[in-house]
């Protein structure tokens, strides 16, 4: 039994280091190019993607397929072989790269390299990572672009150990889909899909017709005003006063150019509006004032979504508190998105490329900070990616990091650094610095109030109108089924430790 | 009062400049606070509007100012919101509606019609102490909490959780809502009942048909924007829940009432400036508007197909296929009105005897720039690239097209032709032209890079926004300082004709509508007898008279009968 | 003055050339204004017309809170007063001054009335706690999870306590008419509502009737409100021999909008009250 379970075991975090997670069959590609280590894995995941092979076979063998439930000590076991598989792969990796210095000796990686490695970076961006700090930020703040050689690097996963919540939002690079070489004309960004092409189309035909109109109508508004200009003796003709022939001419041949403008727009919007039945579906959940995006199989990002390239993508999307709109200007598409129902956009993603997502609905003091950013990218990367993003509560031990941690990464992922500093600045929301221990009151009288304690943030975050500190108004998301309980725990021992900073007199 | 201070008018000379007219009829500031004179209430609406331009210009330059480098450079992100919201709303609600209608028509519309008075001047009177305790509640938002839901006030953000004034603004809103209907309401039985014999419909002057279509338009449409706005008001104070998600209500709903009015509200900003555009090119071509007809009918058809296209707004806002079809279509249909009247324009120049008078320099660019805000709105029409453009600074620089380029050039085009008429002073046209040709240059550097923008993706109203669009926000920015210095030459070029401006001749363009034929100022009673109205576009009934600087009618004439 | 520039016709204003052309101009104007009045109206009966057909169930289910029997009161009441309105415009036409006075008064004296049923109707379900917006929620949430002695009335109307409660309001007309209307036993009829599992949503649901009730019903009482104003103002002028056989127009205008108070009643009787 003991010796099953160990089995079983290795045989998933094999499965797992080779790459067939979440893809439909195993890349073969790691003996060419080293694939991205395991990084710890949920014990959970490792069973449930068991149990979804198992039954797989069960149901190709043509048997019924019982769940299996494994008990403590197997789950140790698992954990244990996971761990040595993932730390075998890294080892692994550590070992060619210094095979690969020829001659120099070898380097000696740290516990905390190692755990980069194991994020599915190369041991040769290890250092530019590790050691370089200039860490640029960008819009989301999740992510923090690394310069080596001048040169910037491809994002990674920020952790507060490396980045800090960005400062000044506006030094993200210039969006790809805006690049010179890559707009079609003047007037649009980047095609980045048929259906887009099939927009511009029209978008040309109807610039033609304006080109034509207003020369025309400027041209012959200039040579009257020229050739008919009042002069000394000259009167006008007043037997003009109309001509019926001409002005149903006039009126025809708009009507006849709008028609087809209509019926041609009407047609793609269909297109656009028509998702093909095996799009992938990404869920949306927009807030004030980010983007949350949920994977089918639960993995859920905020800021940030990957895509596999040439694949119809289908977001499915709805609203946490007022109206926004998901906005792609590269695939022509957008979508108001709602609080009280679901509306889709989808799109068709193409090559690889990264995109700007902009909320195009006002929504409030953030909106104009509501990017998002899309990457289109093989379906290996996008893989790799993926896995890396499910499980960013979870150390290079395998376990949960601590609680602390989690609430540090849960203050960016989720947003709440859009309303609540950390520094005693107040912002749309109270600041944390400062808060724990501190009596708040909900009216101006203070005669309803309460002292800020573990209850209490919890219940700020899972009923926040229930307590509104005055004098803060309605702002706040409702995080009740959102927000998992190691984030809301994270939450508190995030605030607490931040007891002792300093906040601003005019932070309530 | 009697009726001695009208001189007896010689046939052969009509009395041009009145020197006791209604301005110095009587003296006092109750003899205007409550006054029932229409001229009166128009030149105080044209005081209450010029002074809501000139804020709302000045929250557009913060804007400008704001926007003229990617990061916020002197602004914070709540209080950009706050100042773009007031700058619609005031500009909306408060300049642009208001603008011609209650301004210029309140003036002009009796005297066209060789009336002494609209038909309820109470009402008018009331009407314009409705747009001052609007306009008041505005101040009021302004000085309070601010307002930074955008004009739109949409649900749920202006119900849930908004922190600033919405329920001042919302109310003064409401206030000058009913304000817009009962000057519609007064025009309209004005128009039907007040008309002088020989005034059939078919002689209406076009800017009367204009401001007809737009009576019906405020009639019909500005009631359900009130219920809304009150609605939305009982939903901010009390949270019965109509529109609020987390109550079973529909935020969707409020987009459809609202752009059930603000739609057709949009006519009601156009429609009287291309019935000011009408006369304006009709008198400075010396010659009878081209397709009568057409542009009358075009107008009562704009008012009426305006109510049936609401949706558009909403294509992207999960309204059924189905529907965007609908909407889509009819929009189309309301496209042709407006092209067959810039045409009309255009064949009234050809063959004309065109002078470019300030008010013809601004009809010509009104042409020009409502043909560009037209032609982008096809666009918008059409769904598929609607979809990429919505919500963008495409859309942004299409209305500005259509809203400034036309309403606002097109009041200047009639504050500029009745100016005369109603001040009784002629402005210097040197200062002026120069003035309306820089506001012109301004105004398309202001607002055409503003389309590239939005077509390239730039959503509208962010405060900040990514180093990609600089360039353009700066050249709209430039755009902006020279609009707003064309705008001030404009200013002072009508301020020192008040002062030091020649007197006015009663007829100084030569147009054959009946207000010219009373003297500059008119007297408080208009005209002693009703004149007797004939074709409003027959220019050869006047002509040209040196000794008095203006035109005089034409002794003994005949018109000429053309079919 | 400018304004009576007609000397023997006091109130013929100076702008217009006779009396028929100043009364045919006020009868465009009131008509005119009619319409714009039914418009103004018809965003809420929009509102209505969308939510009743989101949740057909919920306003046949809240409805029953309506007293139905004051409600036909004071349609009939309405009415009368439309009757005695057209009737003061006959009057007028015909200049007998103290049948006009005295129908101007029994209209007014309907309007009061009219109010005055509201009145007890609003009262009655502010003490029951369906007050529009936030609070009704709070009083949902405690008629149907845990019911408060006070509030029960409403849903379970043959309870002791909250019957007698009141009865000691003295506004026992709405107990009267659930006995009556709605068959002995309104609990089992209520039943499902009272079930715990009923959600939330459908709660809610419940307070938007309440609100589009309250919206409905208020604009239209503050309608009955300016009604009155003007009936008044009305009445006073025609005391002091005002209107003649060629000058009755205010008569006939305020009329016709009393006719138009009356008719957005008639369709609020049935679409508020009847639901069944």
């Amino acid at each position: 039994m003991k010796f099953g379970a160990l089995s079983l075991s290795l045989v998933l975090a094999a499965g797992i280091a080779g790459g067939v997670t979440l893809a439909a069959e195993p890349t073969s590609s790691e003996a060419a190019a080293p694939a991205p280590a395991a990084p710890a894995q949920d014990v959970d995941a490792l069973i449930a993607q068991y149990n979804s092979k198992a039954r797989a076979q069960a149901l190709e063998a043509g048997e019924s397929y019982t769940y299996r439930e494994f008990s403590n000590e197997e789950r140790g076991w698992i954990r244990e072989g996971a761990e040595a598989k993932r730390a075998a792969a890294v080892d692994g990796l550590i070992a060619e790269y210094n095979a690969g210095l020829s001659g120099m000796p070898a380097r000696v990686f740290t516990d905390e390299e190692k755990f980069w490695i194991a994020m599915a970076l190369d041991p040769a961006e290890v250092e530019s990572v590790y050691e370089g700090h200039t860490a640029i930020p960008t819009g989301n703040p999740n992510k923090v672009l690394y310069m080596e050689a001048g040169e910037l690097q491809k994002p990674i996963e920020s952790d507060p150990q490396y980045g800090t919540p960005p400062a000044a939002q506006n030094t993200a690079p210039l969006a790809e889909e805006l690049d010179p070489a890559l707009r079609p004309s003047l007037w649009v960004p980047v095609a980045a899909s048929e259906t887009a092409e099939e927009v511009d189309a029209m978008f040309n035909f109807i610039m033609y017709i304006n080109y034509f109109f207003a020369a025309l109508i400027a041209v012959l508004m200039v040579v009257f005003c020229v050739k008919y200009r009042r002069r000394p003796g000259v009167r006008a003709d007043q037997s003009i006063t109309h001509n019926t022939p001409l002005e149903i001419f006039w009126s025809v041949v708009p009507t006849i150019l709008v028609a087809i403008m209509f019926w041609g727009g009407y047609k793609t919007f269909l297109d656009l509006r028509t998702s093909p039945p095996d799009a992938m579906q990404i869920y949306v959940k927009a807030r004030q004032w980010g983007w949350d995006f949920t994977y089918q199989n639960g993995v859920e990002t905020a800021g940030e979504f990957h895509v596999p390239a040439n694949t119809p993508i289908e977001m499915v999307m709805t609203s946490n508190d007022v109206l926004h709109s998901f906005h792609l200007p590269a695939f022509r598409q957008k979508s108001d998105v709602l609080p009280n129902r679901y509306t889709k956009v989808w799109f068709d993603s193409g090559e690889p490329r990264t995109y700007r997502v902009y909320c195009s609905e006002y929504c409030g003091t953030g909106h104009s900070n509501m990017y998002s950013k899309l990457v289109v990218e093989p379906r290996e990367d996008y893989e790799a990616w993926l896995k890396k993003e499910g499980n960013w509560m979870v150390g290079p031990d395998g376990e949960y990091k601590e609680p602390l941690e989690i609430g540090k990464l849960t203050y960016v992922r989720r947003g709440c650094n859009a309303c609540h500093s950390i520094d005693g600045k107040h912002g749309t929301g109270p600041t944390f610095a400062g808060l724990w221990g501190l009596e708040r009151r909900f009216d101006a009288a203070g005669d309803n109030k309460r002292i800020a304690d573990e209850d209490y943030i919890r219940q700020s975050i899972t009923d926040p109108h229930s307590q509104l500190v005055y004098p803060y108004g309605k702002n706040m998301s409702i995080y009740d089924p959102m927000l998992p309980e190691p984030q809301i725990i994270g939450m508190i021992e995030y605030i607490k430790s931040l007891a002792d900073v300093p906040r601003d007199a005019d932070a309530w | 009062m009697t009726q001695v201070d009208v001189p007896v008018i010689a046939p052969d000379r009509p009395v041009q400049h009145l020197d006791h007219n209604y301005i110095n009829h009587s003296k006092g500031i109750l003899s205007w606070l409550l006054t029932l004179d229409h001229k009166r209430i128009g030149l105080m609406y044209l005081a209450g509007i010029s002074a809501s331009f000139f804020l709302g210009g000045l929250f557009a330059m913060a804007i400008r100012l704001e926007l003229f480098a990617p990061g916020m450079q002197f602004m914070s992100a709540e209080q950009y919101n706050q100042v773009f919201t007031l700058h619609g709303a005031v500009m909306v609600f408060l300049f642009i509606i208001p603008g011609i209608p209650a301004a210029l028509g309140n003036v002009v519309l009796p005297l066209m019609l060789g009336a002494k008075d609209v038909a309820f001047p109470r009402l008018n009177l009331g009407s314009f102490y409705l747009w001052i305790s609007g306009a008041g509640f505005f101040v009021y938002t302004l000085l309070t909490k601010g307002l930074d839901t955008g004009w739109t006030f949409y649900t749920p953000y202006s119900t849930t959780g908004n922190n600033t004034a919405v329920i001042s603004a919302t109310f003064g809103v409401f206030l000058l809502g009913f304000s817009s209907i009962f000057t519609g309401l007064n025009f309209l039985v004005t128009i039907h009942k007040m008309r002088p014999p020989g005034m059939t419909w078919h002689k209406l002057p076009l800017f009367l048909w204009g401001m007809y279509g737009t009576a019906i338009m405020q009639i019909l449409a500005t009631p359900v924007l009130g219920i809304t706005l009150l609605l939305l008001i009982m939903e901010s104070t009390l949270g019965i829940g109509i529109f609020d998600p987390n109550k079973g209500g529909d935020p969707v709903l409020y987009q459809h009432f609202f752009w059930f009015y603000s739609h057709p509200a949009v006519y009601i900003m156009i429609l009287p400036a291309m019935a000011v555009i009408s006369e304006v090119i009709a008198a400075f071509s010396r010659k009878h508007i081209f397709g009568y007809r057409m542009i009358a009918y075009s107008s009562v058809s704009i008012a009426l197909l305006s109510f049936l296209v609401w949706g558009h707004h909403m294509f992207v806002s999960s309204e059924s296929t189905l529907a965007t079809l609908i909407f889509s279509a009819i929009t189309f249909s309301i496209a042709i009105p407006s092209a067959i009247k810039v045409f009309n324009w255009l064949a009234t120049l050809y063959k004309g005897s065109v002078a470019l008078n300030t008010p013809m320099l601004y009809a010509l660019e009104f042409i020009w720039l409502f043909t560009i805000g037209g032609l982008t709105g096809l666009f918008l029409a059409v769904l598929s690239t609607d979809v990429a453009l919505h919500d963008t600074y495409f859309v942004v620089a299409h209305f500005h097209y259509v809203m400034v380029g036309g309403t606002l050039f097109a009041f200047f085009a009639g504050l500029h032709y009745w100016w005369p008429k109603m001040t009784g002073k002629m402005y210097s046209e040197t200062s002026s032209r120069l003035g309306s040709i820089v506001a012109f240059i301004g105004f398309n550097l202001a607002f055409f890079p503003q389309f590239i923008m939005g077509s390239r993706g730039m959503p509208r109203r962010y405060a900040d926004y990514k180093p990609d669009f600089e360039l353009f926000h700066q050249l709209s920015s430039v755009g902006t300082a020279i609009l707003g210095v064309g705008l001030a030459i404009v200013a002072y070029s009508l301020v020192r004709s008040l002062f030091s401006g020649k007197k006015a001749p009663a007829n100084p363009w030569g147009s054959a509508t009946i207000e010219w034929e009373c003297p500059s100022p008119p007297p408080h009673h208009n005209f002693d007898h009703p004149p007797a109205a004939t074709d409003p576009y027959d220019m050869e009934r006047v002509e040209w008279n040196e000794e008095v600087g203006g035109y005089v009618p034409v002794q003994g004439y005949r018109p000429v009968v053309h079919h | 003055m400018s304004d009576h520039g007609h000397g023997d016709k006091p109130f013929l204003a100076h702008h217009f050339e006779d009396e028929d052309h100043q009364f045919d101009s006020g009868k465009l104007g009131i008509w005119a204004f009619l319409v714009t009045e039914v418009l103004f109206f018809s965003g809420l009966f929009c509102a209505y017309a969308i939510y009743r057909s989101m949740h057909p169930d919920v306003f046949q289910y809240a409805a029953q809170a309506l007293d139905t029997k004051l409600g036909a009161i004071n349609t009939s009441v309405l009415i009368l007063s439309s009757l005695t309105a057209a009737w003061a415009v006959r009057n007028a036409q015909l200049g007998q001054k103290k049948a006009l006075c005295l129908n101007l008064a029994i209209t007014i004296a309907c309007a009061f009335g009219f109010m005055g049923i509201k009145y007890l109707e609003y009262s009655h379900k502010i003490h029951l706690g369906i007050i529009p917006g936030n609070s009704t929620e709070q009083y949902l949430d405690g008629a149907f999870g845990e019911p408060k002695a006070e509030q029960v009335a409403f849903v379970v109307p043959q309870e002791g306590e909250g019957e007698e409660q009141h009865a000691a309001g003295g506004e026992h007309a709405d107990d009267a008419a659930h006995a009556e209307g709605g068959g002995q036993d309104h609990a089992h009829e209520l039943a499902p509502w009272n079930d715990p599992a009923v959600d939330g949503i459908q709660k809610q649901n419940l307070a938007i009737f309440f609100a589009i009730y309250y919206c409905m019903t208020g604009l239209h009482g503050i309608h009955v409100l300016l009604g009155i104003v003007v009936l008044v103002w009305l009445l006073s002028r025609a005391l002091r021999g005002h209107f003649t056989p060629t000058y009755y127009g205010p008569i006939d205008f305020a009329a016709l909008y009393w006719h138009l108070v009356d008719l957005i009643w008639i369709y609020l009787f049935p679409l508020l009250y009847l639901i069944n």
